[in-house]
């Protein structure tokens, strides 16, 4: 199984590395750009995308409505856009074309709305709750995987 | 004995132990005092006692760097690895000797602290010379990030070197952005004078044929005869024979110069300007007439083109290295612009080009004024702050005399500062100085005399009367430095509080000390960051409890102590009775709860189970693994002293509402993930040598198993009910009802004959912000309506309505709430002014909080209204909001 693991840091890179064994291959992208970059260059089974982002340089969905929604203040711009980075960055890679499934590091659990409506746009996607261990990910992982 | 030094040493490496803290203090004393090597003494033994204590390597750092230690510094600072005060302080230290190396760290410091302007300008600091284009990139990151008015001085050094790299494009559009941006502040007439000589330039470039055309005889003959009349004082006649000389020749750079210096010796500045750009233009490789333009700039605009002047000085040396008059001139300009190191180097310069001639040896006096290490002098020295009339010449040598004193050479500072007083005798900013100087030099009573003096001209001065204090303090007069720290308090001094603890503390009046300081953390933010206040609150503390306990024993015995300590422990409140009596504190008890739960429990206690699991498996290296992300190596912070320090700001922010909390123990929340986290502690060398013995690691796997349970499912959920109640609120129909009742009968409306609330809005909105914050921007937003209704003298036709309608976000799919608030009162307001710093009326406090919980405020027109106000928040469905 390929994994990609899109993260501003190395956390999950490190410990899924360490804990997951050696059947599974992993791939890091730091930010949105170089996800979409990866997803282009290669085939990989199922993403894992972490949800904040607040140490990436480069974030997606700096554009002309949200700047206009924050008044014009970069510094909200930004903050919001860590916050959500992961939407952001799992919205541009299906307008990519890729359907590649999407498990993501974020509770969804009392928010059923918004996921419902996040599954609507996104497709093949699921979430792990946010005390899950590596063992909770991988088992996550081959669900999603094997749905395909 | 060996009990005892141990005991010893434990106690001081505890970062909560008083002796440690003690220590601390004494070094940040010691630094504050400029006495380097004791304080890099103190700050050494606590580094060796706790290789991570951030803030004892940054001071060790700092003396090592005062005196002159920079490799020890630079390494020293090593120690914090990617900690972004520590990557700050290594880029600094580096921008002279390493820049491309400072810049490096200067963009890794970038990523490290997101969204902070500082950064970029230090890389922009660095860069400046090496690499003028990626100095103006990091130019533009600050532009984009700095929040008020930029500084000037590191932007106006960048358009300099660009210029002189001939990077015009990139230096004109840096220009033009600060003049658009920012056509405010106090040095954007440097810019635009900076843009008009390029323009300038440009425009003679244009002009002038690329060739220099030679003079013809007769033309010559005209030059010399307009020189003749220009030395004869007859100008007119000169400028005459020379403009025509320049329309007929206009690419020969003589003509141009000889009418720049007539124009400059008219005082005629502007035409004198063009007139040597022009001869520049015509012969831009002549060292002469960038020499002339350095001058004309440096006399005839009062030091506000000394940096292009020097910049033009620079120019013309470059062309024609060995004129030593110009080489002094640089170091000057670099002198009058504080740029010491560059100043110290160029007088070298000049003294090794005219070892035993004039210049050469005014160069080398100026290097021994400078001292041998160029001495800084800090940013924000404002000498004539408050005072007119301070002339520059006493300006300067109060300059100087800052700058010898951060070199410790006090003689030389008191000569300099008593110049100052002699030209400025009113000037309270140069006296104060005068008298720290006789302090620091050791003649306390002219110290004494001097601000008592300073006092006499402005009495509302409580930095001098803490400084009075300190003086009596130190001499022994505890009743003058009481007398002196309470007027301080007085005057506005938070920090003669402190003083006024630490005096009470040694007259043995431990509840007077414990009152002051008491006042002292309630009245600064700054409090719980002010290490010997923190120091003598554990003392306090300390002693507090040993009178206690020996008040109780020697009166009723173990029963009465017993009685006194369960009396303790129940006037010690939960965050639950903190959050019902101070409503407002919600905010920064969210903001560390919410730390809690993502840092320290999502991120590292997850871990746990799968710890657990190795052990019963026998796989040590996973356990290893995971031992070393909670417990980290050296200058790594384990998981459980990073929960210790968010108890204690959550300490801090009980005790500056005046509430002693009690977390560890009686808190409902907080006691039992103590309890847990204190349990994984005392694990945690067996963690990192997991045992060998299989019924002993099938009972650390159990305890860890257990642990886990009590952090990631019990705590995990505890904290985000908590976070719920914290930063959620119901927009209930209720709530806008007893929000309106209470609006309307305040003073400005009980008489008013005020339209009914107009509502609208779905059930079940709950949204993110804090009860507290939602009610005070609905009270503001309705309370402006009604005013402006009350200002509008409308009659039966004034509408105000409440309407809230729920949205999807469509990438995020956040659910957000919009909540509007309309009038039909006429008036302007628009979303700018709602943005803008002095809007009225309360919208600010609208703003602010509705900003704090994460939404926006806009204004927007809506038929059948005048206007509508819509703050738009983040909705809420089951509770927590990560």
């Amino acid at each position: 199984m390929r994994v990609l693991i899109v993260e501003d840091g190395y956390e999950y890179s490190e410990t899924m590395g360490r804990y997951l064994g050696a059947e599974v291959e992993f791939g890091r992208a730091g930010d949105g750009v170089d996800a979409l970059a990866m997803l282009s260059a290669s085939s990989w089974n199922v993403i894992f995308m972490d949800m904040r982002f607040d140490r990436a340089q480069r974030l997606l969905g700096d554009d002309g409505a949200i700047r206009e929604r924050f008044g014009g203040d970069t510094v909200r711009v930004r903050r919001f856009l860590e916050r959500h980075q992961g939407a952001y960055i799992a919205d541009a890679i299906r307008a990519a074309g890729h359907q590649t499934p999407i498990l993501f590091s974020y509770d969804f659990g009392r928010e059923s709305t918004r996921w419902a409506h996040l599954v609507g746009r996104l497709g093949h996607v699921a979430y792990i709750h946010d005390t899950a261990g590596p063992a909770d990910v991988r088992c996550a992982l081959t669900e999603l995987c094997n749905e395909q | 004995m060996m009990w005892l030094w141990l005991a010893g040493v434990i106690a001081l490496a505890s970062p909560l132990s008083p002796a440690a803290e003690e220590r601390f203090a004494a070094a940040v004393e010691a630094e504050a005092s400029g006495q380097w090597a004791q304080a890099a003494a103190h700050y050494g033994v606590l580094v060796a006692l706790d290789g991570s204590h951030e803030a004892a390597i940054l001071g060790l750092g700092r003396a090592l760097e005062a005196q002159g230690d920079t490799a020890t510094a630079l390494r020293t600072y090593e120690r914090l690895g990617s900690n972004p005060k520590g990557v700050e302080a290594r880029a600094f230290l580096l921008e002279s000797s390493d820049p491309l190396r400072s810049a490096e760290l200067y963009r890794l410091q970038q990523s490290l602290q997101l969204g902070d302007a500082w950064p970029y300008l230090g890389e922009a600091r660095a860069l400046k010379r090496v690499d003028p284009a990626g100095a103006a990139a990091a130019i533009d990151g600050y532009l984009d990030l700095v929040q008020g008015a930029p500084k000037g001085s590191v932007i106006l050094d960048v358009i300099g070197e660009l210029r002189a790299a001939n990077e015009d494009q990139l230096a004109e559009r840096l220009m033009r952005r600060v003049l658009t941006g920012w056509p405010a502040t106090d040095w954007v007439d440097e810019v635009q004078a900076r843009l008009d000589r390029l323009q300038i330039e440009r425009a003679a470039r244009d002009f002038t044929v690329a060739e220099q055309t030679p003079l013809a005889p007769a033309e010559r003959a005209l030059l010399q005869s307009a020189r003749r009349m220009a030395a004869s004082k007859r100008d007119d006649e000169a400028i005459a024979a020379l403009s025509e000389l320049v329309r007929s020749v206009p690419s020969n750079p003589e003509p141009w110069g000889a009418l720049g210096k007539i124009h400059r010796s008219r005082g005629d500045h502007a035409e004198a300007e063009v007139a040597f750009i022009r001869a520049i233009s015509a012969a831009p490789n002549a060292a002469e007439w960038h020499a002339n333009l350095g001058d004309l700039l440096v006399d005839s605009y009062g030091g506000k083109r000394d940096r292009e002047a020097r910049d033009a000085y620079r120019t013309a040396l470059s062309l024609r290295p060995t004129w030593t008059e110009v080489a002094y001139r640089v170091a000057e300009m670099e002198r009058g612009l504080r740029d010491y190191d560059a100043a110290v180097q160029s007088y070298r310069t000049v003294v090794a080009m005219d070892p035993s001639g004039d210049w050469g040896r005014k160069a080398q006096q100026r290097i021994q004024q400078l001292g041998r290490k160029a001495p800084e002098i800090s940013g924000d020295v404002e000498p004539n702050r408050g005072v007119e009339g301070v002339s520059a010449e006493a300006a300067e040598h109060f300059r100087l005399a800052r700058a010898y004193r951060a070199e410790e050479q006090f003689t030389s500072a008191i000569a300099e500062v008593k110049r100052a007083v002699e030209l400025a005798p009113e000037w309270t900013g140069a006296l104060n100085l005068m008298a720290a100087l006789e302090v620091a030099n050791g003649d306390r009573a002219a110290g004494r005399r001097v601000w008592e003096a300073s006092l006499r001209i402005n009495p509302e001065q409580p930095g001098v009367l803490v400084a009075l204090g300190e003086l009596a303090s130190f001499e022994g007069d505890t009743a003058a430095a009481f007398a002196a720290y309470t007027s301080a308090s007085e005057a506005g001094s938070v920090e003669a509080l402190y003083r006024l603890a630490e005096v009470a503390n040694h007259n043995g009046q431990t509840n007077e000390a414990r009152a002051y300081l008491t006042r002292f953390f309630e009245q600064t933010a700054g409090g719980p960051q002010h290490p010997p206040a923190v120091a003598l609150s554990a003392t306090l503390e300390h002693q507090h409890q040993r009178k206690q306990l020996a008040l109780g024993s020697a009166l009723l015995g173990l029963g009465i102590i017993v009685a006194v300590l369960v009396w303790r422990r129940n006037r010690r409140k939960t965050l639950q009775q903190l959050l019902q009596r101070v409503p407002g504190a919600a905010h920064d008890v969210g903001l560390v709860v919410s730390a809690v739960r993502h840092e320290l429990l999502k991120h590292n206690t997850s871990l746990l189970n799968e710890m657990a699991a190795a052990l019963e498996e026998g796989d040590d290296a996973a356990v290893v693994y995971g031992a070393e992300r909670l417990f980290g190596g050296p200058g790594k912070e384990s998981v459980t002293s990073r929960y210790d320090a968010y108890l204690a700001q959550l300490l801090m922010v009980g005790r500056r509402h005046g509430m002693h909390l009690d977390l560890r123990h009686g808190d409902p929340v907080f006691g039992p993930i103590s309890r847990s986290m204190a349990a994984l502690y005392r694990i945690r060398r067996k963690l990192r040598v997991p045992p060998a013995n299989a019924t002993e690691r099938m009972g650390l796997a159990g305890t860890v198993s257990a642990i886990s349970h009590a952090l990631n499912v019990d705590a995990y959920q505890e904290l985000g009910t908590l976070l719920s109640v914290l930063s959620t609120c119901e927009l209930s129909a209720d709530l806008i009802a007893r929000v309106d009742r209470r609006v309307r009968s305040e003073p400005g409306f009980a008489t008013e004959r005020l339209p009914k609330l107009e509502q609208s809005m779905p059930d079940g909105t709950v949204v993110s912000a804090s009860r507290g914050d939602l009610e005070d921007v609905l009270t503001n937003l309705l309370r402006n309506a009604l005013q402006a209704l009350v200002e509008d003298g409308s009659n039966g036709d004034a509408r105000i309505g409440l309407r809230v309608e729920h949205r999807t976000d469509a990438i995020t799919g956040l659910l957000r709430a919009d909540v509007a608030v309309l009038d039909s009162a006429k008036g302007h307001l628009s979303s700018t002014m709602i943005g803008e710093a002095d809007v009225g009326r309360g919208l600010g406090l609208v703003r602010d909080l509705v900003e704090r919980n994460g939404g926006t405020v806009r204004v927007v027109s809506e038929p059948g209204w005048s206007k509508a106000v819509v703050v738009e928040l983040e909705r809420v469905e089951g509770g927590v909001v990560a």
